[in-house]
């Protein structure tokens, strides 16, 4: 009796487990496709979602963060942001975004950017370079077949000064 | 008629089936864990201690005294972590302390999300954590493994098991191809090969990439849109198919090898190996046996 039990129990968490299991991908589908909301719980929604939403859209522009910072004779010098992006080109391009651009709101990303200079002025100083300040801007450019940094001047770069950190 | 498509469905989802395909599939898996994790091995100071741009996202939801387990991490102790996630998808590939590795594994990927990951949010890595879920309830260490020369005395040695997370594992592959696939009928961005250009001249492109949108016009990128669309569409339905399988495995490897080598998006390269999820059991049983006698005995 024992024994039986325990296997009608197994089976009904084996069909439990499937069904739920369909109406997670269901869910998902239903938002990717038509942007409804299906009565499931909306994390998981929004998991199954991430899972079939990857490339929606593309960049009509390259971007990145650069950073300076300012000497002890007075003069602004760029800071090499390579080391805390050892990853392939895309990825580091998506982090840096990702660490200014949480949301989509200009004041969010000037203080996001104040911290990320913050920090930055710590480990600068951490590893030597003996700098008073730092500043972060953000920079975009247009796309080109010939390369990445092709159009990565003027007239065509575009330039925002985010964030300025002080000693 | 009911109760005949309810027997089909019920052994469909759940009947007891041999368990190559899903060690395959696990030694596969755990590989794939651990040359990514190996990507990052350069990356381990700046990106996931304290010696780096690092925020976790989670420290602040939790009270002083457990708080510092979220934060970044000395150098010393982020290497540790890293080795022992290494280890862990060491272990999950030979087949040994199975579900001690899939359950650290699966915490170690939320901890890193919260760490570092949340900065590089992608669809492949939700896809590794559902796979770990899965098969933390699985028999995927039931041959091909450590676990069975220790148990059984030969890492050949098989038993029986629930074809229940090879079905969940084939079905979510189909659900994200499909779903991929489907929007991309309306979504503005993909209406055009400017999406092709864009992203072969774009963050992700390789040398390769900018190579093709400089030698190729226009009309051969509209023709690589209807390509990858109506391919990623199609490719999931073919993989069901036994007459079809084989032409859709090659086209998705294609696919996948083409993605990575124009992109340098190469960590959807998981899928093909993961297309033996969509065979019968026993057919790759009896094609593994015809070429390797000692599978035979069990």
């Amino acid at each position: 009796m024992g024994i039986l039990t325990t296997m009608k129990l197994r089976r009904f968490l084996q069909h439990a487990v499937i069904l739920f299991f369909i109406a997670f991908q269901v869910s998902g589908f239903m938002l990717t496709m038509f942007r409804v909301w299906m009565p499931f719980p909306r994390s998981l929604t929004l998991f199954s979602y991430g899972m079939m939403a990857p490339y929606q859209a593309y960049d009509r522009y390259n971007y990145d963060f650069v950073a300076e910072g300012l000497t002890v004779d007075g003069t602004w010098e760029p800071i090499s942001l390579q080391p805390y992006f050892r990853v392939i080109l895309g990825e580091a391009v998506v982090r840096k975004f990702k660490l200014i651009f949480t949301h989509p709101d200009r004041e969010h990303a000037r203080a996001n950017a104040l911290l990320i200079s913050s920090k930055l002025l710590q480990l600068e100083r951490g590893r030597g370079h003996s700098i008073k300040a730092i500043r972060l801007s953000w920079q975009q450019w247009p796309q080109s077949p010939q390369g990445m940094d092709t159009l990565r001047q003027s007239p065509h770069l575009e330039s925002t000064l985010l964030a300025t950190v002080y000693d | 008629m009911t109760k005949s498509f309810f027997y089909r469905w019920d052994r469909w989802w759940t009947r007891k089936d041999l368990p190559h395909i899903l060690a395959i599939f696990r030694i596969a898996f755990g590989s794939f864990l651990l040359l990514e994790a190996l990507t990052y091995v350069q990356a381990v100071p700046t990106l996931f201690s304290s010696q780096g741009l690092v925020f976790s996202i989670w420290a602040d939801a939790f009270p002083m005294t457990i708080r510092s387990l979220f934060e970044p991490p000395s150098v010393a102790v982020a290497w540790l972590i890293f080795s022992f996630y290494c280890l862990c998808s060491v272990t999950l590939a030979l087949g040994i302390a199975m579900r001690t590795s899939l359950f650290s594994l699966l915490l170690l990927f939320l901890y890193y999300w919260q760490l570092s990951f949340h900065d590089f949010p992608s669809s492949y890595h939700r896809l590794f954590f559902t796979v770990l879920l899965i098969l933390l309830f699985s028999g995927a260490d039931k041959t091909f493994s450590l676990h069975m020369r220790l148990r059984r005395g030969s890492f050949f040695a098989f038993e029986e098991i629930s074809i229940l997370p090879q079905r969940l594992l084939a079905l979510q592959i189909t659900a994200t191809y499909i779903g991929v696939a489907s929007q991309k009928i309306w979504l503005p961005d993909w209406q055009t090969g400017e999406v092709l250009i864009a992203s072969f001249s774009g963050k992700w492109a390789t040398p390769w990439g900018f190579v093709l949108t400089r030698t190729f016009s226009p009309a051969v990128f509209e023709f690589l849109n209807w390509i990858v669309r109506l391919g990623e569409f199609f490719l999931p339905f073919c993989l069901w198919n036994r007459e079809w399988r084989w032409k859709a495995i090659i086209a998705g490897t294609l696919f996948h090898v083409s993605v990575a080598v124009f992109m340098s998006i190469w960590w959807f390269l998981v899928l093909p190996p993961a297309y033996v999820l969509f065979f019968d059991p026993r057919e790759v049983h009896s094609w593994l046996s015809h070429h390797l006698p000692i599978i035979k005995k069990r």
